[in-house]
Order: C-alpha cells, then structure tokens, then sequence
C-alpha cells in the first residue's frame, strides 16, 4: 500500500526522528545557502583619502601643518592657472580660445546669488588640468572656470557618463586625491555628485560665502 | 499530544551557527591602547608618534584619514619597538580636528562622522552615533589602521580596527563591524597609521 505524501494527522503518533530529521536537514540547508551567499558577496576595496597631516606639540595645544603648503603645487595642477588671475589673464591658459576673454563677455553662474560668471570647455581640450586622471569619462563632460568680481576663484570639473564610459567616478576620485593633500589654506577641493555627473571643484580658501555654494544640475 | 517543535528548534540552532553565518563567536580583541609591541622593529630614527583617525562623509560615501602627529615631550622614551610612546591622553581638540578635515571638503559638514559608528547608525546618521576614541590607532601600538563596512543602501555603515599589518587591521574592523551590527562586512580598506 502506497503511502499518500500529506502531513501526518494532528495527535498522530510518528516517531520522533521523523519529525526531526527534515528539520536538521533543513537548518543544514539553510546554513550551506548562507555559506555560499557568502562566498558569493565580493571583497569591495573602500578607498582611503589621505587629508594633509597635522603636526601637534607634545601637549596638543597647538598645530600646524606637517608639511608646509606649496603654492607652486597648485598652480601646477591647474595648467598655470591662479586663484585671483582676471579674465583675460584666464583666457591666456585656456587652450582653443578664439580672442580674449572679457569680463563683460561672460555668461552669469546661475547657482550663485551673487554676481558669478563663468567660462566651460570641453574636457578632451584641458589635457593640462587633467594630470592625475588615468580613468575614463564621456565625451560630454567639460570644465568650468569660475570668476567673481572679475577674478578666478574657483575651477569645477563635471564628469559626465556615456555608453563608452557608463561610471565616471573613478576619474573623478584620481582628480580630487591630487588636489586633497593640499591644505586648505591654499585650496578648498570638494567631489559631489550632481544627477548623473561627478564633480570635482577646487576653490580659493578666501572666498568666504561662495565656498559652500556648489553647482546642481539642472532638474535636479 | 505532544507538540515536538521545541526540540526540533533546539536542535537545528546550533547548525544554524555553522559557517555561513557572518556573527562571530570569539572574544573581541579590540584594545585600542594595548601596549603589545609591534613585532617588527625599525632602525635609525625613532618613529614620533602619530594617531591617525578615520572619519567619514556618510552623504558622498567618502573615507578620509586624518594623521596627527605629536612632536615628542622631553622626557619621552622609545619603546623597544622604536617607537615613540603617544600621549596617554588625546585632548578633544585633537578628535575635532579630524572631523574639520572632513568638513572642510564636505558639500554637508554635518554629513562628517567619526568612522566607527554605532548600530542603529543608519537610522539616526549623526556624529553623536560614533566615537572617536574608536576610529584612531596609535603608532605606538599599532602600524595599520583599517575600515570595514556594510552597505545600508545609501550609505556605509563602517567601523575601525588596529593591527601590525593590513591583514590584522582589517581583520580587526570587520570582526567589529560584524559583531556591532550583525552584519556582513565586506567593505573595507586599510592604510598606515604613521605617513610614509
């Protein structure tokens, strides 16, 4: 006589390694699945941003920093360009510029509250300020070169995705680990993203409220 | 009638501990001030201490290390380790300045955490949910500092171990991060603890 494959009856009386061995069977299984989930995550590497390190006395009154701001360094990340350069000392490092560049001349940085223009470039054609980045972007991205009350204060790189490069964030992270050793007091740098972009901008330490001001993008 | 579930759930929680399951059993070892020496001694100048805290920008998932180093008292002593011993007390002013790094680079300050964070952080993300004292190493008792996180959607939800090499470091965070929030840690990342 075949037995029919339905639960025992309530109060029956099966044996009790019946009862159990689905039951160990079942936490084995549940243990292999969690095993094998396991091994499935992969290892994800968390990168480590190096800020510049500060040098204390022996009572942690006071500081400074460890090594000592090099202007020249800045300089030289940003192509030649400088915070405080006027337009038209601007358009002389910007690559592909047909005639000066004038203040009056330049569209308003709607972001801003106060009285911010700016200039943009496409990416491909600031291989000078590109330095560090060994990783890809898409064919949209661009540069943006800030100025406020006639003088450069701030350089914002927009790293934009396409079908040849989906994630731009790589690029974007080897940018601003060049520019993050750098003290504050010579260049803030700050990365965000901004809808599908990644950002990176590197503004002057004495530019008081437009710091904290940083680009949305539109729709945002 | 006999009901014999309790047996049955008995019975199979032990094999539910088995491997597979990311809670570890074994004691913590987890002392931030251990005294331990490091296994591998240096030559020539001493090594001045330095305590190296991570912090983190829990809106842009970005991890910072801020090094601190101290210039040595007079009458500090080398360890045998060649190490410089690191004061006994790390003043408050010291931890905040690890957070102003953060902040000086963040589009939120307030998004600057210490990287060590308490469970229950991805619900209440505040400063307030973290401790200093356990996102630093110090050089006189340990070479690497590492992090090990989780990711709870939008952010990582992280903690710090000390080790005398990256290995042990990382070993150290996720045993934390694991044991804190019962979860899988598979996040990490180490680096020295003094500047190269």
């Amino acid at each position: 006589m075949i037995r029919p494959h339905t639960a025992p009856p309530r109060g029956s009386s099966e044996p009790r390694s019946r009862c159990l061995l689905p039951a160990l069977l079942l936490a084995g299984l549940a243990s292999a699945i969690g095993t094998i989930a396991m091994a499935q995550t992969p290892d994800v590497t968390k990168r480590i941003l190096v800020l510049p390190a500060l040098q204390w006395n022996d009572t942690a009154s006071t500081w400074h920093y460890a090594v000592l701001p090099d202007a020249g360094q800045i300089t030289s990340l940003l192509g030649g360009l400088q915070f405080g350069m006027s337009p038209e000392q601007v358009g002389q490092h910007l690559p592909d510029r047909n005639g000066a560049l004038h203040w009056d001349d330049l569209p308003d940085a709607k972001e801003f509250s106060q009285d911010v223009r700016y200039v943009w470039l496409p990416m491909q054609a600031v291989n000078t300020l590109l330095g560090p980045v060994k990783s890809c972007f898409g064919r949209q991205s661009y540069l943006v070169v800030l100025l406020f009350d006639k003088a450069l204060f701030r350089v914002s790189w927009r790293f934009m995705p396409d079908a040849t490069c989906p994630n731009p964030r790589a690029a974007s992270e080897e940018l601003y680990s060049a520019f993050l050793p750098l003290a504050p007091s010579v260049a803030i740098s700050a990365r965000y993203t901004a809808g599908y972009a990644e950002v990176v901008d590197v503004t002057a330490p004495d530019a008081g409220a437009l710091i904290p001001v940083h680009w949305q993008m539109q729709g945002q | 009638m006999r009901n014999w579930f309790p047996v049955r759930v008995v019975l199979a929680v032990p094999l539910l501990l088995l491997p597979g399951t990311p809670v570890l059993g074994a004691p913590q070892n987890f002392d931030l001030g251990s005294n331990a020496a490091p296994p591998v001694a240096t030559h020539g100048k001493p090594l001045i201490c330095t305590v190296t805290y991570l912090v983190e920008d829990v809106a842009a998932n970005e991890t910072y290390a801020a090094r601190m180093q101290f210039t040595p008292s007079k009458d500090a002593v080398v360890g045998a380790n060649a190490r410089m011993s690191c004061p006994a007390m790390i003043p408050p002013t010291v931890s905040d300045m690890a957070l102003r790094g953060c902040r000086d680079h963040a589009a939120r300050p307030a998004d600057c955490v210490f990287a060590d964070m308490s469970r229950g952080f991805s619900d209440a993300p505040s400063v307030d949910n973290t401790s200093d004292n356990a996102a630093r190493c110090e050089s006189d008792a340990a070479s690497q500092i590492a992090i090990a996180c989780w990711n709870a959607g939008k952010m990582d939800v992280c903690n710090v171990g000390c080790g005398n090499d990256p290995k042990a470091a990382e070993q150290a965070a996720r045993h934390r991060c694991e044991l804190k929030h019962e979860q899988y840690c598979n996040i990490a990342g180490s680096l020295p603890v003094a500047a190269p």
